[in-house]
């Protein structure tokens, strides 16, 4: 048996460091508040697919859903000393993408596009089933899009993200009665909106 | 909307008081509102269904190169993107781990002293062989030989008229990772300071047989004696403002393990 001077055996150790991927989220923010890049980009990559969701649903295409997002992301690495490792970093993280998408679609400009901008076209040629339904996915993302402001955070973070009521309701920091009460209304707005389209 | 519909809505999204819900349920059994039901649901799952362009979108690299002006991102980076002297190094004689190489050929220790023990302050490196006897490396194989998780040992030489009260050795891999032995780095969230060191002791082993995911290539190995604890976090922001093969740090010396194969 190997030994060390002392004569104690040698202790095996395992040195190969958790991957990041592994870490919880306040984990990698703390990480990111000490500068840490690759943490931030961790949380870029765990959460950007989600942050897209609800993007997309706010502005009705992706092109402005993607700004969005890299706006909020970078947001996110401005605010992260103010985050406080509660476990709620998707709160966190959606009421600044929530908050950014408000303010892009308040904009002029994002006003100018939504209505001049043709649907997102297709990159490649595909076959008619999907063309279809890519053009329903896009018709409910552009009706969500219209939606006034207080309906339009609710369906996009309950649809776009999964969030609990409550969990809407805390990111968007008001009681969850509001969130039940506006909920039935921004539906039966959309629906009745999707349904004269499609009765059209 | 109709309460009616609205009811249906909110029993879907999970929303009614028990006993709404109950009363719902006992019509939805009886038949009534099925044609509703189904629509609301096909409805709700339209809302849910994910935009694979959305899901295509990679954010990463613009938001890392938007987040790299100064005044968005102006800490410092603590990983090695490239370290020159990684490259230097892979042009000149570093240790290369010959994980079953079946002969270790002679060598001739340019500087770390592997094998002098005149030299006052250095580091040794040995690997376990198959009857896990440690041996010295003394070679310098191919680069194809080196392996993954290599289990290494080290010793140390602190013999000098000054001898330092701190140790602290890393390995960096032709990938620029940095991998530290010593002191043990397994949390990157921890910042570990410098192990303390006896003084006057000549090839003193140290207690770990470390295993480390190396990259294929040349790895140099780094004795770094100090007179007091670095932590790996200071030495690593050492590392990225440096170009060099060796740290100059104040009140420390820097070990670089170099072999050459004759």
């Amino acid at each position: 048996m190997i030994s060390d001077s002392s004569g104690n055996p040698l202790r095996l150790v395992h040195s190969e460091r958790q991957p990041l991927s592994s870490f919880e989220d306040d984990d990698l923010m703390r990480l990111v508040r000490k500068g840490h890049e690759g943490a931030f980009a961790a949380l870029v990559r765990r959460h950007q697919g989600t942050a897209m969701q609800v993007a997309i649903r706010h502005m009705g295409n992706v092109q402005s859903a993607e700004d969005v997002v890299q706006d909020s992301f970078l947001e996110l690495l401005r605010c992260a000393p103010k985050y406080q490792s509660l476990g709620k970093f998707k709160i966190f993280l959606f009421r600044i993408v929530v908050s950014r998408a408000r303010m892009a679609h308040r904009s002029w400009y994002r006003a100018r596009l939504l209505l001049t901008t043709p649907p997102d076209q297709p990159q490649a040629p595909v076959a008619e089933a999907l063309l279809l339904e890519e053009e329903h996915r896009q018709e409910v993302h552009r009706a969500i899009s219209k939606l006034p402001e207080r309906y339009r955070a609710v369906v996009t973070l309950r649809f776009g993200a999964g969030l609990s009521y409550r969990e809407v309701a805390e990111t968007l920091q008001v009681p969850v009665g509001t969130v039940k009460s506006r909920m039935p209304v921004a539906l039966a707005r959309l629906k009745a909106k999707l349904k004269g389209r499609s009765d059209a | 909307m109709p309460d009616k519909s609205k009811e249906l809505m909110m029993y879907l999204e999970d929303q009614l008081v028990t006993e709404e819900a109950r009363a719902l349920e006992k019509r939805l059994e009886a038949g009534e509102h099925q044609s509703e039901l189904k629509e609301n649901r096909a409805f709700l799952q339209r809302l849910r269904e994910r935009d694979p362009r959305a899901d295509q979108v990679d954010v990463v690299d613009a938001v890392l190169a938007r987040a790299k002006t100064p005044r968005t991102f102006g800490r410092r980076s603590w990983r090695l993107w490239i370290l020159p002297a990684v490259a230097l190094a892979g042009l000149l004689a570093v240790i290369v781990i010959p994980i079953g190489a079946p002969e270790a050929p002679e060598f001739r220790a340019k500087s770390g002293g592997v094998e002098s023990a005149l030299r006052w302050t250095g580091i040794h490196v040995y690997k376990l062989d198959a009857q896990n006897e440690l041996q010295p490396l003394k070679s310098l194989a191919e680069p194809d030989l080196v392996q993954k998780n290599s289990r290494l040992v080290f010793s140390y030489t602190n013999k000098s008229p000054q001898p330092d009260s701190h140790l602290m050795i890393y390995g960096v891999d032709s990938q620029g990772a940095v991998h530290w032995y010593y002191p043990a780095w397994t949390d990157a969230l921890s910042d570990p300071a410098a192990i303390k060191i006896r003084r006057g002791v000549i090839s003193e082993l140290l207690p770990d047989r470390v295993e480390q995911p190396l990259a294929k290539g040349p790895l140099s190995l780094h004795g770094l004696f100090l007179n007091r604890p670095l932590t790996v976090q200071t030495v690593e922001e050492y590392l990225q403002k440096s170009n060099k093969r060796t740290l100059s740090i104040e009140g420390g010396v820097d070990v670089l393990l170099t072999v050459e194969v004759r």
